[in-house]
């Protein structure tokens, strides 16, 4: 399997003095659920926002489907397909929903139609929603409109940070479905998540990042029965933290 | 009475185009343009060398006193104030967003810019009124008590219309959903695929070309000067400020208000005092309801 | 030229630098060490300017309200309290919001106080200004130059108090809470400071100061009228600041008087050496330099302008949900 996305000794952060991530290698091969997991301030989400090209890199290189893309602009690695949803503020809240679906695709018009008809089938609320403000949903309807608009610009990989944050456990879980559901239909998925073992369960394979740096990875399965996180994620002391 | 509103209707119309643009560049840009009254007087100045250039003095429309060619020239200049306007937003604004520079760094280089466009003004067309075409205002009596003159009514048929057709351009196509999206989170408006700089870009078109319509039509029925511009930034500050920052369509609501207050404040006598009556209404709101009359929390 | 003379122009320079220099550490407190962005420096100071005008001036035959002619020193007092109260209203109404609305506010105000001088007839006298103003020591002797030299102590012993107080002001705990909100505002409000209390302070403070220097210029040059407080002035005041180096009470003194040497000496050298029918362009080159200056230390010194703003608190950059930054370049 050829690896869709594959970051190699990153070093990152907001300013130069203060580098969140510290050299941080993890490949996505096609076809894949990947979950990072890891405390919070481990950089999670510091790592995805650098692939999107939202955070500056000042070492390391990241290649998407074998092309160089380290510090390229956020508006051009998404037209070449790479889709990321942010935890929060990541639909338009004045904006209609059809709007807010929309503009996922505006760069390539021709195929909006086809696009949006995949993204209700698998959102079927989303079309009875279609004209109020995305403002005015519940959380679990806005999670749909933002993952909605990320599958919208036909992603080869779809990068989500703590998709279930917030949502009901009932909601998380019908999330998570939906998930193997995108990945199904050819769709990578990368997911930053704090609730490991919902997220686990539809993963194939996982990483462990703390402070900035990977600390393992491993099958789902080996991380589900990994006593370390278990410790960091099922209430006992953490082995980790301590370190 | 309803005299002195329909007159603060014309001060509105021209308010709001000029506002429209302030309003815009806060919105994307985040930050407010103290330079946007330097880009109204550049737009009426360029109007006036076109007219110049064209040779064909203003024209006239009917009993209106100005016509196609004062129009073509206007529409010259606004081509020639966004081209100026992107050249400074290149060699200056665009600097200091590549270094992050804070909102108070861009309020403050905005406010140097305007400082340099008065002056410059001056150096190139000298610091003397100037008028586009002399004409008698010969006022029509449209309602018993109401009368108006038909260039009075021509600007408030242009305005009308500049409004209309941004509200199409902001609705209807892709830049206008794009304008709306980057106003409301850049970030995720590029998570979207939107270029910003693109984005950036049609936004100072915009406001420059309401701008040049605002300047041109003001000095069409006051005079040009060089302050022209500099004395309108208030009555456009509060418009917006009133409005709500943040909804164009609440810019020309406030535009409205100013323009009718000041109106009112020649009713009763305080003429020389229009400005600080635009400024004692953006106190009060700010006050009571600062996030302005159709504006939302933020 | 013979020493008397040098002397004289000397005197008479250091005293109008001393008015700069007064107001720039009035911006200083506000700019400098809070971070707010007045842009009406030059109506605070026309504030002034004309309360301590009206409260010591004669009685004018043509105007309704003034003319009290109280002694010199409580015009000072008026020129603060009134600059103060003028500032009190605006920094009370804007202060909680954005930063944009205080520099709104301010410009506005600026606008404002020049409408009044301009049109209340009745009080300023409009464009013919307020004349035979009192000033303090004038006829102790029979010399001009003595009279300056006392007049220039005034000057001195005003910014040397200002600057003993701003000085023992911004380090004790309160300036460390003002740096505090100017780097970081939401940390400062996390430690349970009122930040709005002390922007306000700092807000009026620093307005009270640049009022007082226009009381002190009023008195000195006996005459004032609206094309004294032009905007132009409150650019000159942040250049000072700029190139003395912002946050610091020393540097802002020192802009004052380096910047207004270059100012009038930029003006003297165009006098003398452009033709008359040249001068009106000459005045706008000049003030266009002024602003390229500004802006080019905008944009190759920010440090000078922006200092420590690399100093951010980390929690607030790493939250995941933090506020959006402006549009991407």
């Amino acid at each position: 399997m050829t690896a869709v996305l594959d970051v190699r000794d990153v070093v990152a952060g907001y300013t130069p003095t203060l580098q969140i991530l510290r050299g941080v290698s993890l490949e996505v091969r096609a076809g894949e659920i990947v979950t990072v997991l890891g405390p919070n301030g481990a950089g999670k989400s510091t790592l995805i926002k650098a692939v999107a090209g939202l955070v500056p890199i000042s070492a390391g290189d990241i290649r998407f489907l074998d092309r160089d893309i380290t510090g390229m602009r956020t508006h051009i690695l998404v037209r070449q397909g790479l889709s990321y949803v942010p935890q929060t503020e990541n639909v338009f809240a004045r904006l209609s929903v059809e709007e807010n679906l929309a503009l996922g695709a505006d760069f390539d018009r021709a195929a909006m139609e086809e696009r949006r008809g995949q993204v209700l089938d698998l959102f079927p609320d989303l079309a009875r929603l279609g004209h109020l403000a995305a403002g005015k949903l519940s959380g679990g309807q806005r999670q749909m409109v933002a993952v909605g608009r990320a599958l919208m610009s036909a992603p080869k990989l779809l990068m989500l940070d703590e998709p279930s944050a917030g949502l009901s456990p009932k909601l998380a879980q019908t999330v998570f479905t939906q998930l193997r559901r995108i990945r199904d239909a050819g769709v990578t998925i990368l997911i930053v998540e704090q609730n490991a073992r919902a997220a686990l369960a539809v993963s194939d394979r996982g990483y462990v990042l703390a402070e900035g740096r990977e600390r393992m990875h491993g099958s789902a399965a080996e991380l589900l029965d990994s006593p370390e996180v278990g410790a960091l994620y099922l209430g006992a002391k953490s082995r980790l933290a301590r370190k | 009475m309803m005299q002195y509103v329909a007159d603060g209707i014309v001060f509105a119309a021209i308010i709001s185009l000029g506002a429209i643009g302030l309003s815009m560049i806060y919105n994307i840009l985040r930050f407010a343009n103290f330079a946007q009254g330097e880009i109204v007087a550049a737009g009426a100045y360029f109007a006036l060398a076109f007219v110049a250039l064209l040779g064909a003095g203003v024209g006239a429309m009917g009993p209106v006193a100005f016509g196609w060619p004062l129009l073509v020239s206007m529409g010259f200049a606004m081509a020639a104030t966004s081209t100026m306007v992107l050249l400074v937003d290149w060699l200056l604004f665009r600097q200091l967003r590549d270094k992050n520079a804070s909102r108070i760094a861009l309020i403050m280089a905005a406010f140097g810019v305007s400082l340099m466009g008065r002056n410059i003004v001056t150096l190139a067309a000298g610091g003397d009124p100037i008028n586009y075409t002399f004409y008698i205002p010969r006022s029509i009596e449209l309602l018993p008590g109401l009368r108006l003159v038909p260039d009075d009514l021509a600007i408030i048929a242009i305005a009308a219309l500049s409004v209309l057709a941004l509200h199409l351009f902001l609705s209807r196509t892709t830049m206008g959903r794009w304008m709306r999206a980057t106003a409301e989170n850049p970030t995720l408006a590029r998570i979207n695929g939107i270029d910003t700089r693109v984005v950036i870009r049609w936004t100072w078109i915009i406001g420059a070309s309401l701008a040049t319509i605002a300047g041109t039509l003001q000095g069409h029925i006051v005079e040009l000067r060089p302050e022209m511009g500099f004395s309108l930034l208030l009555p456009m500050f509060a418009a917006l400020i009133l409005g709500g920052v943040g909804n164009v369509y609440g810019t020309v609501l406030g535009a409205i208000v100013v323009g009718v207050s000041q109106s009112l404040a020649v009713a009763i006598g305080l003429s020389a005092y229009r400005e600080a009556v635009a400024f004692m209404l953006m106190l009060a709101i700010l006050l009571v309801r600062p996030q302005g009359l159709l504006g939302e929390r933020e | 030229m013979d020493f008397l003379s040098v002397l004289s122009f000397a005197v008479f320079f250091l005293i109008f630098a001393s008015f700069f220099s007064l107001t720039s550490l009035g911006l200083n407190m506000q700019w400098g060490f809070t971070g707010l962005f007045n842009v009406g420096v030059v109506g605070f100071y026309a504030i002034g300017a004309y309360t301590s005008a009206i409260v010591t001036g004669p009685a004018y035959p043509d105007t309704l309200f003034g003319g009290f002619g109280l002694p010199v020193p409580l015009g000072y007092l008026a020129a603060i309290l009134t600059s103060a109260l003028a500032a009190f209203v605006v920094g009370f109404v804007t202060l909680r919001l954005r930063e944009d609305y205080l520099a709104i506010s301010t410009f506005g105000i600026a606008v404002t106080i020049q409408l009044l001088a301009l049109n209340l007839q009745s009080v300023t006298r409009g464009p013919n200004g307020l004349y035979s103003l009192p000033k303090p020591f004038s006829g102790l002797s029979a010399s001009n130059l003595v009279d300056n030299l006392l007049y220039l102590l005034i000057c001195l012993a005003c910014i040397g108090a200002v600057y003993w107080a701003f000085e023992r002001m911004v380090r004790s705990p309160w300036g460390r809470v003002l740096r505090a909100i100017r780097e970081d505002e939401t940390a400062a409000a996390a430690l349970g400071k009122n930040v709005f209390a002390y922007r306000l302070q700092a807000f009026v403070l620093g307005c009270a100061v640049m009022g007082l220097a226009g009381a002190l210029y009023a008195n000195f040059i006996g005459y004032i009228s609206p094309q004294d407080f032009v905007p132009i002035f409150t650019f000159q005041v942040y250049v000072m600041l700029i190139v003395g180096g912002s946050g610091n009470n020393r540097g802002a003194i020192l802009g004052g008087l380096v910047v207004w040497a270059l100012w009038s000496g930029s003006g003297g050298l165009i006098a003398a050496v452009l033709p008359p029918d040249l001068q009106t362009q000459a005045a706008a080159v000049r003030i266009v330099l002024i602003g390229l200056i500004l802006v080019l230390m905008l944009l190759y010194r920010p440090a000078g302008i922006l200092r420590e703003r690399h100093i951010v608190s980390h929690e607030a950059r790493m939250g995941d949900g933090a506020r959006p930054p402006a549009a991407d370049a």
